[in-house]
């Protein structure tokens, strides 16, 4: 078996996902917004819907904030919207959990050396997508109950020692994270049911818990410096703006007509833009990284560099 | 597979560089900032618990402090976050304390060493790779950049590669193994001509044995052997050797034939001669 593959380093491992993650850059951005497209154009319906209602009725939505003085109309019209709101959250979840799919297999083939189109990642995407969002859900159930059984013995420890306390908590929230980083890629990359791949990430991660570990603390590290950057983006317009416009908060026309002046709209797109690209380099290197490590960790334990699984019979090796 | 970066003299030898990641370069970055963030701690210590500044009343004293004083305190200021990368990369053939731990190393687009007014601009142009805050522009130059250069390498005409191990792994040794010889005529007799391909796995293997759980070490040492019996001629199975004792066997042969020169091509050979042609 050889396609270049071979146990990584640590650093390897972010230069491959940064590597990859380069060049299906504009692979994942079909994908982002092919998959986020359905919920992208209901929003601008409902947008749309909601600012041609507001100006039929102006004091509708005013109407909402006592519900005592709705009509039956705009009461089936609260309802609707609340409905509405619901059911955006479910599709918000299904499809996040399509695009990472998606994701997974593009990652999986920049890791062997293959080009793959964003329809070519989708295949199977119902089934895979569904095992996926079960997975997830599994982890989150086992996570929440292991999280309360773990709180009980955290309470207690706090009444004499709330820094030890303290260090434990995140102690066992880094064990954790170290354990379930691989159930997720597994459930895409071997093509598993959402139960078993999350006994065979954690069994992974154990044989490979100092690699896994600090992959995840520097990832840690990189995205901290990065939010930073997205925060003081943010920041950094209130800033100018304020600096420079001359016009008083207490004078709100006057600061309206400037933020509308085109010079502001350009500079709010533009950090709309380096915002939302930090965002989406942050989000799919921590999903590429999770697929190196798939990778890393099943040829250091496994050899699968050496052969591959079919001719070693370690298809279902835990 | 990291991306390279090829060179072809004029002399017709090519040149591979292993171009450094972004994320290696962040780390190196991080623990550059690091070892700055100390020798500025241990410059202000003494200054202040020596009494020679009081930042308390600093603001009010600044017109009064010795102006000699005050410029060694810019200048320190600026040795530390400037000097620090001009000075390693220009004196430290191309590297800082971060980048030697990580194994990159800066060089100019020829191959050539970087020299002192390189290294000047590549790094005076971290401001503008700072702007507007943690290295934005720069990250997003290297990210949209193929060789992952950031602003200040494009204007200084520099990269940043990867240094390759100077010595190359441990050689496997291997130590006669009992009934070698009957291995050795079951096999044939005579030792075929093995591909890198074919050779590799055997060779990363038996470097790599200790490391896998016994059940998935044999069935692993089985199917390596099953591939590489295609190309001897063996006789009836002999069940009482296990494929890992017939992969050592076969190895020693190897390594006995080419008088150990099996081992993997270390950084050495990085240049290599490509035939002219006619």
């Amino acid at each position: 078996m050889s396609s270049g593959l071979r146990p990584m380093g640590i650093g390897e491992i972010f230069d491959r996902s940064f590597f990859i993650l380069r060049k299906n850059f504009g692979t994942l951005i079909k994908l982002h917004v092919m998959v986020f497209l359905p919920v992208l154009t209901l929003l601008v319906l409902a947008l749309v819907g909601g600012v041609a209602i507001h100006m039929t009725n102006p004091f509708l939505f005013q109407q909402f904030a006592k519900p005592e003085t709705l009509s039956a109309g705009s009461a089936f019209l609260l309802i609707g919207l609340i409905i509405f709101a619901i059911g955006l959250f479910f599709l918000m979840m299904v499809l996040m959990h399509i695009n990472m799919y998606g994701t997974y297999r593009i990652f999986d083939a920049g890791v062997r050396n293959e080009k793959m189109t964003w329809k070519e990642a989708l295949k199977g995407w119902p089934l895979g997508a569904l095992f996926l969002f079960l997975a997830a859900m599994i982890l989150g159930t086992v996570g929440g109950i292991a999280g309360l059984l773990i709180a009980i013995p955290i309470v207690i420890v706090q009444a004499v020692s709330p820094i030890l306390a303290q260090v434990i908590n995140y102690g066992l929230n880094v064990v954790i994270s170290v354990f379930t980083v691989l159930a997720l890629p597994i459930v895409v990359l071997e093509k598993k049911d959402p139960v078993t791949p999350i006994w065979r990430g954690v069994c992974l991660a154990a044989k490979n818990f100092w690699r896994a570990l600090g992959v995840i603390l520097l990832y840690t590290l990189l995205s901290m410096c990065l939010t930073a950057v997205i925060l003081v983006l943010f920041m950094l317009p209130i800033v100018v703006i304020i600096a420079s416009s001359g016009a008083s908060v207490a004078d709100p026309q006057n600061l309206m007509k400037y933020l509308l002046s085109p010079a502001i709209i350009a500079l709010a797109v533009g950090l709309v833009l380096m915002v939302l690209f930090l965002w989406f380099v942050l989000v799919n290197l921590y999903l590429g990284l999770q697929v190196l490590l798939v990778y890393d960790f099943k040829m250091r334990s496994e050899g699968y560099d050496l052969l591959p699984p079919e001719e070693t019979g370690l298809t279902t090796v835990v | 597979m990291n991306s390279q970066f090829v060179i072809r003299t004029p002399e017709n030898v090519r040149i591979r560089y292993d171009l450094a990641g972004t994320g290696t370069r962040f780390f190196a970055l991080v623990i550059d900032n690091c070892i700055q963030g100390l020798l500025l701690v241990a410059f202000s210590w003494p200054l202040v618990h020596g009494k020679i500044v009081d930042f308390n009343t600093l603001p009010e004293k600044l017109g009064m402090m010795d102006g000699l004083l005050l410029a060694l305190i810019i200048l320190f200021l600026m040795l530390i976050t400037f000097g620090y990368f001009i000075i390693f990369e220009s004196v430290w053939d191309g590297q800082t304390p971060g980048k030697k731990l990580l194994g990159l190393k800066v060089r100019r687009l020829g191959g050539q060493p970087v020299d002192f007014l390189a290294a000047l601009i590549r790094n005076l142009l971290r401001i503008v790779d700072w702007l507007p805050s943690f290295f934005i522009a720069g990250f997003t130059t290297m990210f949209f950049n193929n060789m992952g250069r950031r602003i200040g390498d494009l204007a200084a005409g520099t990269m940043v590669i990867r240094e390759r191990r100077r010595t190359p792994p441990a050689p496997i040794s291997l130590t006669p193994e009992e009934h070698e010889d009957e291995i050795r005529s079951w096999l044939g007799g005579a030792l075929p001509t093995l591909t890198e391909q074919e050779l590799g796995p055997i060779r990363e293997f038996l470097r790599r044995r200790n490391t896998f759980a016994p059940e998935i070490r044999q069935r692993l040492a089985s199917g390596i052997l099953r591939r590489v019996l295609a190309c001897f001629h063996p006789g009836e199975p002999m069940p009482r050797h296990d494929g890992e004792q017939v992969l050592r066997v076969i190895y020693r042969w190897y390594q006995a034939e080419s008088f150990g020169r099996l081992e993997e091509s270390s950084v050495n050979d990085q240049v290599t001669q490509t035939p002219t042609e006619r």
